[in-house]
């Protein structure tokens, strides 16, 4: 300890240092005052990154997943549309095709057959829907048709029913029904799409198939009705009154079954619509948990950023007239 | 007793007083120089025979406290040491970056997995394919920026340490002459104060980069010696020797040969930790180019082998060719687990999916050995890459290792290491930094004191006013005398 004097740089040396940290602590809050987070995340989190880093990596990956399930939700809701299409294109068709051969009535037949050349034709369209550049119903290769256009099936249908040499009702029906189930019939000339798609993720936990293609058996039943039909419409391989009554009349019942297994298809495709709707709130909820997560993690109280900017200042300010004050105390300034 | 003997002592008092005011204008001209020890005037009664005639000048005093600057230069030293450490390892967490801060690196990971994510949703989409691409691109980019900034602060380390020991050798020599000077200024009398704090400053200037013990020799000579009893002057002064090196890639090492340690005299030294030059700035740099930095370098690379290994199997799809580099790649080529030195700065992007190496991005979707577009839907490869990046794997090296994570999590444990070994690095720093500012502070009361200065200048005017005083009424006397 000096008792006789104290170095003048022992003072400024002092004041520089004290100005500098004041002015740090100044700095420090007025940042986080105007950002709302901590300059200093490491320290605030005390040097363990990884808790933060596994929160901001889910929220990333949730942005993914929003994405997946927008994509899913709107894939779901043109399928159910596709399908709600189907049933009003095929709906009625059944009854007043059987009403039309249980009356006998040809011309009346007639009307009703030529008209579902026209459904059946619509129907190959609605299951080549595309949402974006991408077909609903063809599986994995999404960027073709999923069907082929309805000349090219009815003729490989009129090509294998003589082929087979049918003339009976039972025959044509039969002969129609192994096209349909044939791998070198209707899964190659028919559908032009892919295997079915993969399951898609939908959230960390939850994966959903879509999964519905032009080659679902209920799809493919009622393609097959609507084609034996439209055979009868073409009249191009059935001569026979009594056969075309008949084939009439089985392709009637055949409507009539296929409407359920249509139903069943449809009931599916909403659970899976719901499943993607539970994902989505999970996921919304998810986010929003870990989001105020974060800001626990990262927040700065703005009221106490405040007050040590407030603190800061006074001490500055008060640092600044000491120094002015110092300054003037000088031996020099009295001796005259 | 006579007049004259009057006269005699008064002009040694007016001698005295010119010399002391001399000496104090010198230290108030000196009140802001560092390094500068105040002076002062060393007088005695002068005696003539067997009594007292005036004053006599002995000499002048430089104020020194010894033991004082000892401990600020150790203390100076070791705070210079940690800061350089501390510095680095900011400067290598600011490279990494925090996870909330997309382009740091596991926020690049992050954003790479979600664009997976999102690209298994519509696997058709030419433009979530592209950002699973750019994402890869992204995050191969900041592994080999993170590793360029480790191997720029080895360089750096490198160069500072020639320029260094450059300062120390030139300074050894300086100080050698100025021992020689004193000695000459002191023999014959004159005052070798000025010399003294210029030899102190550039003892100053060489504690800080190694630190020093002064051991005061005959004549007014000082030896200097390191902590393990190696001469650095003594006498004569030692010559350090270093050979720099332009650019150092992560596989040079001391160990190899391929960079220089110290000699002193032709002696190699021990550069580590508790080597002879431990504490200074020196020490730090020979820390961070061997130590701090190679370790984080085995880090980085470890989780860069981490990543490539994930996607350089066959299990991401049958179109990878056994032995085939994978969506990451070694500098463009498949990676072999003894290359594994310095991978983190040859991470590439596979030239199949690189738009811009004449690749395509639908590779990305359909196998990095595929051939033509595979069908659009097909969304299983995103799937697997995304749960092969997460899936936990034992990691195969670094400080982690034999431990099972995903890639993510691998990311997440090596900076936060990183950001954890950094605050402890600051808070040391810190302790040392406020130890030599406390010595600094002590060091600085006892240089020059303005008001102290000026009051002895008072007396020494007082003192001057009386002997011109005394020579006038002696002056006086002898007129009264001659006029008689």
């Amino acid at each position: 300890m000096r008792v006789n004097s104290i170095g003048d740089m022992a003072q400024t040396f002092m004041l520089r240092r004290l100005t500098t940290s004041i002015k740090q602590q100044a700095s420090t809050a007025a940042q986080e005052l105007t950002t709302g987070y901590t300059s200093n995340i490491t320290r605030k989190l005390g040097g363990d990154l990884i808790r933060l880093s596994g929160l901001e990596s889910t929220l990333s990956h949730l942005k993914g997943y929003r994405i997946a399930t927008d994509s899913a939700r709107l894939t779901a809701d043109t399928m159910q549309s596709v399908f709600g299409k189907i049933d009003a294109l095929t709906d009625g068709l059944g009854p007043t095709l059987l009403n039309a051969a249980n009356a006998e009535s040809p011309r009346m037949l007639q009307g009703v057959t030529t008209d579902a050349v026209a459904r059946f034709g619509a129907v190959l369209a609605s299951l080549n829907t595309k949402l974006g550049d991408r077909t609903l119903f063809a599986g994995i290769a999404s960027d073709g048709p999923a069907v082929a256009a309805s000349d090219v099936i009815l003729s490989a249908i009129e090509a294998a029913v003589i082929g087979a040499g049918a003339t009976s009702a039972s025959d044509i029906e039969t002969a129609v029904a192994a096209w349909f189930n044939d791998p070198a019939g209707f899964a190659t000339v028919g559908y032009l799409g892919g295997p079915v798609a993969s399951a898609l993720s939908v959230s960390a936990e939850d994966n959903v198939n879509l999964g519905f293609t032009a080659m679902d058996p209920a799809i493919k039943d009622t393609l097959k009705s609507l084609a034996l039909v439209a055979l009868v419409g073409r009249g191009t391989v059935i001569f026979d009154q009594q056969a075309v009554l008949h084939v009439s009349r089985l392709a009637g019942t055949s409507l009539l079954q296929n409407q359920s297994d249509r139903t069943f298809l449809a009931a599916n495709l909403g659970m899976v619509q719901a499943r993607i709707d539970q994902a989505q709130t999970r996921n919304e909820a998810e986010e929003a948990a870990l989001q105020l997560a974060r800001s626990d993690l990262l927040a700065v109280d703005p009221y106490e950023a405040a007050t040590r900017m407030e603190a800061a200042q006074t001490q500055l300010e008060a640092l600044y007239s000491v120094t002015a004050r110092l300054s003037r105390l000088s031996l020099v300034d009295f001796l005259r | 007793m006579s007049i004259s003997g009057s006269m005699s002592s008064a002009l040694s008092g007016l001698n005295a007083a010119a010399r002391s005011a001399e000496l104090i204008s010198s230290n108030i001209a000196n009140a802001l120089t560092d390094g500068y020890g105040r002076r002062e005037l060393q007088v005695t009664a002068r005696r003539v025979g067997t009594s007292g005639q005036g004053v006599q000048v002995v000499g002048v005093s430089r104020e020194l406290n010894q033991t004082l600057l000892a401990d600020r230069r150790l203390a100076g030293a070791n705070a210079a040491n940690m800061n350089l450490r501390a510095d680095f390892l900011a400067r290598l967490g600011a490279a990494l970056g925090t996870p909330e801060d997309a382009a740091s690196l596991s926020g690049r990971f992050a954003t790479f997995d979600t664009t997976l994510i999102a690209a298994a949703a519509e696997p058709q989409s030419n433009a979530l394919q592209t950002n699973v691409v750019e994402a890869a691109r992204a995050l191969t980019t900041n592994f080999r920026a993170v590793s360029k900034e480790i191997q720029a602060a080895r360089s750096a380390a490198d160069s500072q340490i020639s320029t260094q020991v450059d300062t120390v050798n030139s300074a050894l020599v300086a100080i050698a002459e100025l021992n020689r000077n004193i000695a000459a200024s002191s023999a014959v009398g004159r005052d070798p104060s000025a010399l003294i704090d210029q030899r102190q400053q550039l003892i100053d200037q060489v504690a800080t980069v190694i630190p020093v013990r002064e051991i005061r020799a005959e004549n007014g000579h000082i030896a200097l010696y390191l902590a393990g009893g190696t001469a650095l002057l003594d006498g004569q002064p030692a010559k350090l020797t270093f050979s720099p090196v332009g650019v150092i890639t992560p596989d040079m090492t001391i160990g190899s040969g391929a960079l220089s340690g110290i000699t002193i005299n032709g002696r190699a030294i021990n550069t580590g930790a508790n080597g002879t030059i431990a504490g200074g700035t020196l020490a730090a740099n020979f820390a961070i180019r061997d130590e701090l930095a190679p370790d984080a370098q085995v880090e980085l690379d470890a989780t860069a082998r981490d990543l490539i290994s994930r996607f350089q199997d066959s299990a991401i799809g049958p179109t990878l060719a056994p032995g085939g580099a994978g969506l990451f790649t070694d500098g463009g080529a498949a990676f072999l687990a003894v290359d594994e030195d310095g991978i983190a700065a040859r991470l590439g992007l596979n030239m199949a999916v690189d738009p811009n190496a004449g690749g395509a991005v639908w590779r990305i979707r359909d196998g990095i050995g595929a051939l033509t577009p595979g069908p659009a839907g097909q969304a299983a490869l995103f799937s697997s890459m995304h749960s092969v990046l997460n899936e936990a794997r034992l990691t195969a090296s670094g400080a982690l290792s034999g431990s099972s994570r995903g890639a993510l999590s691998l990311t997440a444990n090596v900076v936060s290491g990183v950001a954890n070994e950094r605050l402890l690095r600051e808070t040391e720093a810190g302790f040392a930094a406020a130890r030599a500012t406390a010595l600094q502070s002590l060091e600085l009361e006892g240089g020059i004191d303005t008001d102290r200065e000026l009051q002895d200048l008072l007396l020494v005017e007082q003192a001057y006013a009386a002997n011109a005083k005394v020579i006038q009424t002696a002056d006086d006397m002898i007129q009264i005398l001659l006029g008689m």
